[in-house]
């Protein structure tokens, strides 16, 4: 049996080289960068390219979390670091809670009322989210301006959420119909209103839309770049992203001064952190999606 | 535990008509099935009367009290669904306690009543199992606990054996049919299953096409059919429907293939009637292999087997006729055979109307 295994694979051309080959090669698309950053990230003496470190610190992630003054480095401008990771998670969580309670509101109703007008409303709302922020930041900004919510952490997660909540909608909506109408209509019959029907039997069975919904809204707050770009002015409001991004931009050059690689790439490990944590943590939900799918008879 | 009343009850689906001004009593106490084909309106009628749906026009009444507009959740109906609805997420027990849960019952009267009833359905084992590891047949004895634990006015089943086994579904329409009598509520039961129907109702009501057919107990439908759907639906095998011509002159009933002499005592009711149809149950047909008196010759067509009794199907030109005899009478497909027609026993419908004339 081995000796004849053995055989046919000599005899076949082997695929199977060929496919580790073609997976090496993506993965190393992949993850060099990443490798690349936590390497810098932990080197003592962190350089701007790939090198391999003379030793061993987490003196940068340390750093950045206590927002202490970095010994030996050169930055010219106070750092804000711990502050940016704040006001991240600031923006990040204001953004999945707006979403999830309008995402909610919004898509049971389409799902289960009957209105005039509904078919409208929905293809208004899928052109929304098709709609490419930037395309509106004129009004937006000046929206903004009016509400004071320039300069203002709870602005950006408004803008935010509006640009992520109509794809947001039409999922959960997705999760919604799925359900049978009976599930509903029974808990009517055992003298539920429609209030706590939805809350004790429609979400507590569409739970992985809502962790979808929530990972989604979440990290698209926690990834927003362009709206704080242009919200944001003052930079202790920054976010992550707009934080790393000011390090690079405006150190060198402007007044001659060198980049401090090894907090800026401890930030951005911990930026990379919440997405990969919070997919761990609703892993198993998001799984169960494939499921839900399965089971529509 | 109340009379149920409906009034000229009308819905439409947009522009399509469910139900057609149909008139109702539903007697305190009683097992009332609403029978019919799929479409005829007979859930449409069942979630009117627990309020998930909203009749076009007319008006519904428990007792006294008109009903149109309490809510759902007021009306204190319970309803067994075909697809049961248990809430996947929550256990067997949680599941038949929701209505206390919900009505704000204390504690340990909920432990004690839903103790109680999953004894009676024989689910106490199951009590801390979610509904997806339950096979079929209990999950159907959780909703019937959880429709029952509430002492429900009035109990709504809408098609509750169609997902079980042949075998389970004979067993648990007589558990059903005996829980409703304990519990002493009003029940309305939806089928398509004119068998099931027969079984455990007190009365039936026959639904076609939104209208109401007739309304009997079900020795009544069966042997006194008001229409023709009414006979060809009630029984099995289904009621042999016959066109024919009335002859008044001759006094006789002419098949085309055949005439039947008309006895002395049906003749006046038949005066004026020229077009009829015929309706005779295979049990009311005498098959042999002589000519007895009265019989008429007809050819076997196909012969179906069914342990104690066979079904034989005759055929002569234009006319095809069921007959159930002893499982002994053996017969060749195309053989020639006599039927005599108990004519005491025979339907006759005006071919126009449908309706009864005999």
């Amino acid at each position: 049996m081995a000796m004849s295994g053995i055989l046919k694979k000599i005899g076949e051309p082997s695929y199977t080289l060929l496919e580790y080959v073609v997976l090496i090669t993506l993965m190393m698309y992949v993850l060099t960068p990443l490798l690349w950053l936590l390497e810098t990230s932990v080197n003592t003496d962190p350089v701007p390219y790939l090198s391999i470190p003379k030793g061993i610190t987490i003196d940068h992630f340390i750093a950045v979390l206590t927002n202490r003054p970095i010994t030996g480095g050169y930055a010219a401008h106070p750092v804000y670091m711990t502050r940016w990771i704040v006001n991240s998670l600031i923006i990040s969580g204001t953004t999945m809670i707006i979403v999830i309670i309008l995402a909610v509101l919004a898509s049971y109703s389409l799902s289960r009322l009957r209105f005039r007008g509904k078919n409208l409303l929905m293809t208004l709302i899928l052109l929304s989210g098709f709609m490419p922020r930037m395309a509106m930041i004129l009004p937006l900004f000046q929206l903004c301006r009016t509400l004071g919510l320039v300069d203002n952490l709870i602005g950006v997660a408004i803008v935010v959420a509006s640009g992520t909540l109509p794809t947001q909608i039409w999922i959960l909506k997705g999760f919604f119909d799925q359900l049978p109408r009976d599930l509903e209509e029974q808990a009517w019959i055992c003298g539920c209103d429609r209030v706590s029907a939805v809350f004790r039997i429609i979400l507590p069975n569409v739970g992985p839309g809502l962790a979808v919904v929530a990972f989604m809204s979440f990290l698209s707050g926690w990834g927003a770049f362009t709206i704080p770009l242009i919200l944001i002015r003052r930079e202790y409001l920054f976010p992550i992203s707009l934080g790393i991004a000011s390090v690079f931009i405006h150190n060198p050059g402007e007044i001659g001064l060198v980049v401090d690689y090894g907090p800026t790439c401890a930030l951005a490990v911990l930026y990379a952190i919440p997405s990969i944590a919070l997919y761990i943590l609703l892993r198993e939900r998001l799984m169960e999606i494939r499921l839900a799918r399965l089971e529509v008879r | 535990m109340v009379e149920i009343t409906l009034e000229n009850l009308t819905k439409y689906f947009g522009s399509v008509k469910a139900l057609d001004n149909l008139n109702l009593k539903i007697h305190d106490k009683e097992l009332m099935v609403l029978l019919g084909p799929s479409g005829c309106g007979k859930t449409t009628t069942l979630r009117i009367i627990a309020g998930l749906e909203k009749a076009t026009s007319g008006h519904l009444y428990f007792g006294n009290k008109l009903m149109d507009k309490v809510p759902v959740r007021e009306r204190n109906v319970s309803m067994v669904f075909q697809s049961y609805a248990l809430f996947p997420h929550m256990k067997v027990f949680d599941n038949i306690a929701f209505p206390l849960v919900i009505a704000k019952y204390p504690k340990d009267e909920i432990k004690k009543r839903v103790k109680e009833i999953a004894e009676i359905l024989r689910i106490d084992d199951l009590l801390d199992r979610k509904p997806h590891q339950l096979s079929g047949g209990q999950q159907q004895r959780v909703a019937l606990g959880r429709a029952l634990i509430r002492k429900p006015t009035v109990l709504l089943l809408d098609e509750p054996l169609a997902n079980l086994d042949a075998k389970l579904r004979v067993e648990m329409r007589s558990e059903i049919k005996r829980l409703q009598r304990s519990f002493e509520s009003t029940a309305i039961y939806v089928t398509h299953d004119q068998v099931e129907a027969m079984s455990i109702a007190d009365r039936i009501a026959v639904l076609k096409d939104g209208q109401l057919q007739q309304v009997g107990t079900p020795d009544e439908l069966y042997h006194h059919p008001d229409n023709i759907f009414v006979a060809g639906f009630i029984g099995t095998p289904s009621m042999n429907l016959l066109d024919c011509s009335f002859d008044e002159e001759k006094g006789i009933l002419d098949f085309g293939s055949f005439t039947l002499d008309v006895p002395e005592n049906i003749k006046p009711l038949l005066k004026g009637y020229s077009e009829v149809i015929v309706g005779i149950r295979a049990r009311d047909l005498q098959v042999s292999k002589e000519k007895m008196p009265d019989s008429i010759p007809l050819e076997v067509y196909t012969i179906e087997p069914l342990g104690e009794e066979t079904i034989i199907i005759l055929s002569s030109e234009n006319v095809r006729i069921r007959v159930v005899t002893h499982v002994e009478f053996k017969a060749d497909i195309g053989e020639k055979v006599w039927v005599s027609f108990d004519l005491n026993r025979m339907h006759i419908f005006d071919k126009k109307t449908e309706k009864a004339i005999l």
